[in-house]
């Protein structure tokens, strides 16, 4: 253990918003992945392709303007401020001593330059402000006398993100923005990148670096230890070590993968058994269905061979689909698989099929915000988790941070 | 026994089981008619090969003697007067073992001695004080940490069969060829020692990388786990142990080896890393009998298009030929040609359940009409119906299937295992220049197998190019009567000594 404190190692976004160059600094912190088994649709996201997530508007601060101050007395914004002060003091003087109406109309119309002269200075203050919050402090000046002035002066100030001492900011910021979606306990500075996590956090080295980098010892033992773990992204891993330079490496990477896929080899052949002992019926080629669905879920497989058995899967359920009438698994095996094998028009019709028909409506909206997700088309996916709401269903963490978000 | 000019000495092979060393054995020994041939063969136990011998041997082949690992009955011959002094020389031979020396292993063969001489025996070297002593001794030097039960086991079954093993009885020869390190070096080193006559070592794969394989995949050694989600560093102690033990017996075969050959450069290497004097390596690659094949070739020619398009796989139907792999590939190619033919030729009885297990693969991949697994048969009259080959192992030599079918006219889609792409592609620049005789792919990858094979079934030129290429290649460079004049020369060379050899420590 090398007693490093969480967020100080190599990684941590504290860190990497120190060490970004000035105009990227504010951009440091990445948008928050999906935490946990579930957190992503399977097969739309990996170890390697956080970059490749769009932003999600709010999920990291945007940057300041050029012209964003940075420290020191800003003289301008002083006048302003003064400037609005003194309309504003005219203007109650005129009021309080008016007998007739001109002075009084005079009051007014001083009162109403000092807002203006308001929103000047606190867009002075605040560059970044949009046109509906200075129209409201606009509004808000003209309607509060002193309004104008007092906004100006105590609205906070942006942070100067190309100053080093403010990646605690920026790094509040962040961390504000995960806490509506993060339950308290999951809320640590864990990127959801497990090997960047470990490394930081445990001082060991990365089951990634280890692959491309270790002696033959080590990269048995990591293949080994990812095949425990057993979650495709993991078989993905070891899929790449069947390309290594040592044919060694080679060898324990297909043991692996030929150990794991025994089971499942051998819960097919079980199924077709039972296929065959059972003529008829739908519940066998279901459960053929699923085993298909399964084994190419794995990552075990190449790509041409995980679409081979999709797509047995696909048909087999469709068969399964007739005899079944109105059990939703077939369907549901079907627009998976369809979705898998990147027919994504296909599967969002046997969704909203089993939609309409009100089977396993929770589970047909967050395959179709898988889809959505997969498409990058997150309104479609946004859209998906408010109809998720409607059935009572807590959209996962993945999705619920897609909600609220402008594009 | 009659002394022969060679004696063999084999390990889980020829004249018992069939393959490419079998093949290898065969052929030279046919091939050689003015030497005599005695085998000395190493089985695990008596009685293991049941159906006896799966070759007709030749009349040179003056006997074979099998020596079993496993059959030994441990029983005391009485104490020698001299058991403290004698122990020593084991204790030494452990601790080289340990340190990676191979220096003292003479002087322990010569205190071993036979078992009918006032040698040491197994007993003594295994249930006597002293040598509890150098057990204990061993023990806390490196292994303090781990259970005693366990290293006290994994001790005798590391050193059982080797005493077992040097203490066989080994028939007189002239010159003693081993076909591997590990237990068949072991005893032709102790051949070398006891009879002062020169040793070859031929290495088609390399034993000590097979079984550091074998070793570090396999689930019967236990292993502590600590539990957490780490990349070890090293490998578990008792699996290193064993890999240490297999890599000294190949450091004390190529020691005593005169000659290290092997079929194909990039196994020197491994050799080298393994310790071999470079000065002694050699390479001698495979080849294969260009007459018998080129009237096969001529029956190909012959034949005209097939009907149905033809792939075929040639080998034993086992784990390290991958079949599971080429029968998932042939279900992504019928997908494609939907007449498509696939023939699997091989034996099937080395691992009957992974031949089940090959076989209900097929037919869950619905693949009935397509592909069919028909045993062993003569390739010679099988390979002319072939359109291409297709070799899916995760491990090789040399493979002679690549070459047969090369000489036949068939090009082969081959994983980048052993020697293959130096084979489909050529070793050295003038052998490049006859052009690619085939296509490698990636280990356990259906997909790519699929894909090569579909883009020669749509790219007939392509296919009569590599044809040709591959005639061309293997009536150069692998003509089977290079390596065996090669043999025949090295052979005779080592028989003509009369001197005995010189042996450190004895």
């Amino acid at each position: 253990m090398s007693g490093k404190g969480i967020g100080e190692g190599p990684g941590s976004p504290v860190e990497e918003a120190l060490a970004a160059p000035p105009d990227e600094a504010a951009r440091a912190p990445v948008p928050p992945r999906p935490m946990g088994r579930d957190a992503a649709p399977a097969g739309t996201t990996s170890t390697d392709d956080v970059a490749d997530i769009p932003a999600i508007e709010g999920a990291a601060p945007e940057a300041p303007p050029a012209s964003a101050p940075k420290r020191g007395r800003d003289y301008v914004l002083m006048l302003r401020v003064a400037a609005t002060a003194l309309a504003e003091g005219g203007a109650f003087a005129l009021v309080m001593t008016s007998e007739g109406g001109l002075r009084f109309a005079l009051g007014l119309l001083l009162h109403v330059l000092a807002a203006f002269l308001g929103r000047a200075a606190a867009r002075r203050r605040r560059p970044d402000l949009a046109q509906v919050e200075s129209d409201l402090v606009l509004l808000a000046g003209i309607a509060i006398p002193l309004f104008g002035p007092l906004a100006a002066w105590s609205l906070p100030r942006p942070p100067a993100s190309d100053a080093p001492e403010n990646a605690h900011q920026v790094f509040t910021s962040y961390a504000a923005h995960v806490k509506p979606v993060v339950p308290d306990h999951e809320r640590t500075l864990f990127t959801g990148v497990y090997e960047k996590d470990m490394a930081r956090e445990l001082d060991v080295e990365s089951y990634h670096e280890v692959l491309v980098h270790g002696t033959t010892d080590q990269k048995r033992s990591a293949l080994r230890r990812l095949a425990e773990l057993g979650e495709a992204k993991h078989f993905r891993l070891i899929r790449q070590c069947l390309l290594d330079p040592e044919h060694e490496v080679r060898l324990y990477a297909y043991s692996e993968l030929e150990r794991a896929s025994r089971r499942y080899e051998e819960e097919i052949a079980q199924r077709a058994r039972e296929l065959k002992e059972q003529a008829e019926g739908g519940e066998p080629l279901l459960a053929i269905a699923r085993a298909y669905f399964d084994y190419a879920a794995t990552g075990i497989h190449d790509e041409q061979m995980a679409a081979w058995y999709y797509r047995s899967a696909e048909q087999y359920a469709g068969v399964a689909r007739r005899l079944l009438g109105d059990d939703p698994e077939p369907v549901w095996i079907q627009a998976r698989s369809f979705g898998r094998l990147g027919d994504y028009d296909r599967a969002r019709a046997l969704l909203f099929e089993l939609t309409e028909a009100q089977q396993g409506m929770a589970e047909s909206c967050l395959a179709r915000a898988e889809l959505a997700y997969a498409r990058r088309d997150f309104l479609a996916a946004r859209a998906e988790a408010a109809r998720l709401r409607e059935t009572g269903a807590e959209p996962p963490p993945w999705l619920a941070a897609l909600e609220g978000k402008r594009r | 026994m009659k002394t022969a000019d060679i004696c063999l000495v084999l390990e889980g092979t020829y004249p018992f089981v069939s393959g490419g060393v079998s093949s290898w054995v065969h052929i030279l020994t046919s091939q050689l008619p003015d030497l005599t041939f005695t085998i000395l063969h190493i089985s695990p136990k008596r009685g293991f090969y049941t159906k006896g011998p799966v070759y007709k041997m030749p009349t040179n082949i003056l006997g074979v003697r099998e020596v079993y690992l496993h059959d030994y009955v441990l029983s005391s011959r009485g104490r020698p007067h001299d058991l403290r002094e004698k122990v020593e020389h084991f204790r030494a031979l452990v601790r080289d073992m340990v340190d990676g020396r191979a220096g003292s292993f003479a002087r322990f063969l010569n205190a071993l001695q036979h078992e009918e001489d006032e040698g040491l025996s197994s007993w003594d070297l295994l249930q006597t004080p002293e040598s509890w002593d150098v057990l204990v001794e061993n023990y806390r030097r490196e292994a303090e940490q781990e259970s005693f039960l366990n290293f006290f086991w994994t001790w005798r079954y590391a050193y059982l069969p080797l005493f077992n093993l040097l203490s066989a009885k080994i028939p007189p020869a002239r010159v003693y060829h081993t076909i591997s390190t590990g237990y068949a070096g072991m005893l032709a080193a102790g051949a070398k020692a006891k009879f002062k006559r020169p040793m070859l070592l031929t290495e088609h794969g390399i034993y000590t990388k097979e079984r550091r394989i074998e070793i570090n995949r396999s689930e019967w050694i236990q292993d502590w786990d600590s539990g957490e989600l780490v990349a070890e560093r090293k490998a578990p102690f008792f699996r290193r142990y064993w890999i240490r033990q297999f890599q000294m017996m190949s450091r004390i075969t190529y020691e005593y080896a005169d000659e290290i050959l092997t079929l194909y450069t990039g196994n020197t290497f491994e050799q080298m890393k393994d310790g071999a004097d470079p000065t002694r390596l050699r390479v001698i690659p495979n080849g294969i009998d260009l007459k018998r094949f080129g009237e096969a070739a001529a029956k190909h020619d012959a034949r005209g298009e097939n009907d149905r398009f033809t792939v075929c796989f040639v080998g034993r139907v086992c784990p390290i030929k991958d079949v599971m792999t080429f029968v998932s590939a042939m279900r992504l190619v019928a997908d494609e040609i939907p007449n498509v033919r696939v023939r699997v030729l091989g034996p099937m009885d080395e691992d009957p359940e992974y031949a089940e297990m090959c076989q209900r693969h097929a037919k869950a991949l619905g693949l009935e009409k397509n592909l069919a697994f028909e045993g062993k048969v003569n390739v010679l009259e099988e390979l002319p119906k072939v359109d291409l080959m297709v070799l899916t192992s995760i491990s090789e030599a040399q493979p002679l299937v690549i070459l047969e079918a090369g000489a036949v006219g068939i090009p082969t889609v081959a994983t980048d295992v052993g020697s293959c792409a130096e084979l489909l592609y050529g070793r050295t620049p003038e052998d490049r220049a006859v052009g690619e005789g085939g296509i490698v792919t990636p280990m356990a990858s259906p997909g790519e197998t699929a894909k090569a094979v579909l883009q020669l079934y749509r790219d007939p030129g392509l296919r009569h190019r590599m044809r040709d290429a591959m005639r061309e290649r293997v009536r150069r460079f692998y003509d089977q009567r290079d390596m065996v004049t090669a043999y025949d020369e090295l052979y005779k060379r080592y028989v003509r000594l009369e001197k005995p050899l010189a042996v450190e420590g004895v």
